[in-house]
């Protein structure tokens, strides 16, 4: 059995090798980003470029956060994706569920109505989306940023695909001891399709946390930008400094890195429930 | 059984504010795209829209931005789809048959799908830049002569869609993965009893099990590529100006979306902007069609 053996150590071996090399890859931009956001202009510009700061220096920093609200950006993005994440897992949730375990007249109709919504890109919505949130004078307004996303198709059907596996028994056991409808959402039905819930929500986050499209189109303001926009904004109107862009860049990937390195196991489990498979 | 009120009119109590919803966010923005896309359309006084059928879309064909946009973006989408599903199933292949530290190489290798598109298109901005960029740095140490990359019209799209396949790898990566980690072990054993090579066996044995998988993520990614939009946006971004026009240098690196965007918000042109919206509609449209059929279960293992 030396052979086998063999070959399944020149397998790990091979296996590793390639990994390492994609991942070097896909990791160096990330630390030469950061690592560059503590250099000195003039470093950041010079032939050859360093990897490692030789001049070590926080003013890109201090420049960045004193001539833009890089916190407010922060918070304002906290704003609409957390409320966008909430809202949506409540009424996928809640929508998931009357499509699951009801029955009603056009039900299918209404539910490839809603998740005709999923079929149609958000280029093809986008100008006249606008153009209603402005006639409505929520531009520049959170809710404006987080109304066209409080409903999720997506979520909608991969809350229904959970659902139909509970017994109908459940309800019907609760019903007869006079449950109310929402209690037997809240206690039953939610509980039991976790999970999915929580794929729900990360998708969504991550979705809206990284948008840029819609911010740019609906606020105007600086102060309503969200983090995406701002370091967008940054490159619109400092040009080619890429000491501030760099820095910007930082910014806003370091939150993302800290909270993947925390939640790694629950991040990549939520998005994989969410590619809808129920694999 | 007799249900009560509640339980009768609960259904419709949930739809009602969702289909509210629909109608102001979906049904609305669709038929206003459709129609204006008809119309030579005034934004702030549609009533003196006047009617030109099928003319926005015929200027459109004979439109160099349209015609780069669409060549463009079919590119995008080509290129994206092929080359991250296929490096996408070699990489979780290689990641399944690791039996320790695979959740490192799965932290840096998914990292770049969880980032801002606008903060890692800057970064590679300066990563292309012509004079001091690495990429131009490493061509030098193979006696390749300085690109223009970003600067070049011949070049630019290239570079978006190049970093948008390192930003996109981890999500399939992570999607094939998922599918390989759920076809039953026994799968796996019966292919290696049968004395069949690793390759054999992954290829006819388990590649089949993984099929849906495949099509899933084929359908996924060539979905989200027909609406690149962010990426191009920042990489081509003109700094310095208020406009923020993009897609240059001049119109080389226009995607559809790109063009949606440019015409409707900068150019006001809705008409014209709503022709490419509802032209991108019909194309991403008959691809999620698609990707709803394979999302239905056919068959169990």
């Amino acid at each position: 059995m030396v052979s086998k053996r063999k070959i399944y150590i020149q397998e790990q071996v091979k296996s590793h090798a390639v990994s390492i090399i994609v991942a070097l890859i896909m990791i160096i931009p990330f630390i030469w980003m950061i690592l560059s956001s503590f250099k000195p202009g003039t470093e950041i510009v010079r032939m050859p470029p360093t990897f490692f700061p030789e001049t070590f220096t926080t003013k890109n920093y201090v420049t960045l956060f004193q001539r833009l609200p890089f916190g407010r950006y922060f918070i304002n993005s906290i704003i609409m994706s957390g409320g966008i994440t909430l809202i949506s897992m409540f009424s996928s949730s809640l929508l998931g569920y009357v499509f699951a375990k009801f029955k009603f007249r056009f039900k299918n109709f209404f539910f490839f109505l809603l998740l005709s919504g999923f079929m149609i890109p958000f280029a093809t919505l986008v100008i006249p989306m606008y153009l209603f949130i402005s006639s409505i004078h929520l531009t520049n307004h959170y809710l404006g940023l987080i109304l066209p996303f409080c409903i999720s198709p997506f979520g909608i059907f991969l809350m229904r695909q959970f659902m139909e596996d509970i017994p109908n028994d459940y309800m019907e056991a609760a019903r007869l001891d006079g449950a109310s409808e929402l209690w037997i959402y809240s206690r039953i039905i939610l509980p039991l399709t976790s999970a999915a819930l929580g794929g729900v929500a990360i998708y969504n986050f991550l979705m809206t946390w990284n948008q840029l499209w819609w911010p740019l189109m609906v606020t105007s303001q600086p102060n309503m930008r969200t983090l995406p926009l701002g370091v967008a904004a940054l490159a619109l109107q400092q040009g080619k400094r890429y000491d501030l862009l760099i820095t910007g860049a930082s910014v806003s990937v370091i939150p993302i890195i800290i909270l993947f390195a925390i939640a790694q196991k629950q991040i990549i489990k939520g998005l994989s429930v969410s590619s809808g498979l129920k694999m | 059984m007799q249900r009560s009120f509640t339980t009768r009119y609960f259904p419709w109590l949930v739809l009602i504010p969702a289909l509210a919803w629909f109608v102001l966010f979906v049904a609305y923005p669709f038929l206003y795209s459709l129609v204006s896309s008809f119309f030579l359309w005034f934004v702030q006084n549609p009533s003196a829209s006047k009617f030109v059928g099928l003319k926005n879309y015929i200027d459109l064909f004979h439109d160099p931005r349209f015609v780069t946009a669409v060549r463009n973006t079919f590119l995008y989408a080509g290129l994206k789809t092929g080359l991250v599903v296929f490096l996408g199933i070699i990489l979780a292949k290689t990641l399944f048959a690791i039996k320790f530290g695979g959740r490192i190489y799965m932290f840096s290798i998914f990292l770049p799908s969880l980032c801002s598109a606008v903060a890692i298109g800057l970064f590679f901005t300066y990563l292309y830049q012509p004079q001091f960029g690495l990429f131009n740095i490493l061509l030098k140490q193979i006696s390749i002569p300085r690109q223009g990359f970003l600067n070049s019209p011949q070049q630019a799209i290239y570079c978006v869609i190049f970093t948008e396949i390192w930003q996109a790898l981890g999500f399939s990566t992570l999607i094939f993965l998922t599918g390989l980690n759920t076809i039953p072990e026994v799968f796996y054993e019966a292919a290696q009893i049968d004395g069949a090579s690793a390759f054999t066996a992954f290829w006819k044995v388990i590649f089949p099990l993984a099929r849906r998988v495949f099509l899933f993520i084929t359908a996924v990614t060539a979905i989200s590529a027909f609406q690149a939009f962010d990426l191009v946006f920042v990489m081509t971004l003109s700094g310095g100006g208020t406009g923020g026009a993009s897609g240059g240098p001049g119109y080389s690196s226009y995607t559809m979306a790109l063009q949606v965007y440019n015409d409707g918000m900068i150019r006001s042109q809705t008409g014209m902007a709503s022709a490419v919206a509802f032209i991108l509609f019909i194309i991403v449209g008959i691809l999620t069609i698609f990707q709803l059929k394979v999302l239905k279960p056919e068959w169990e293992y």
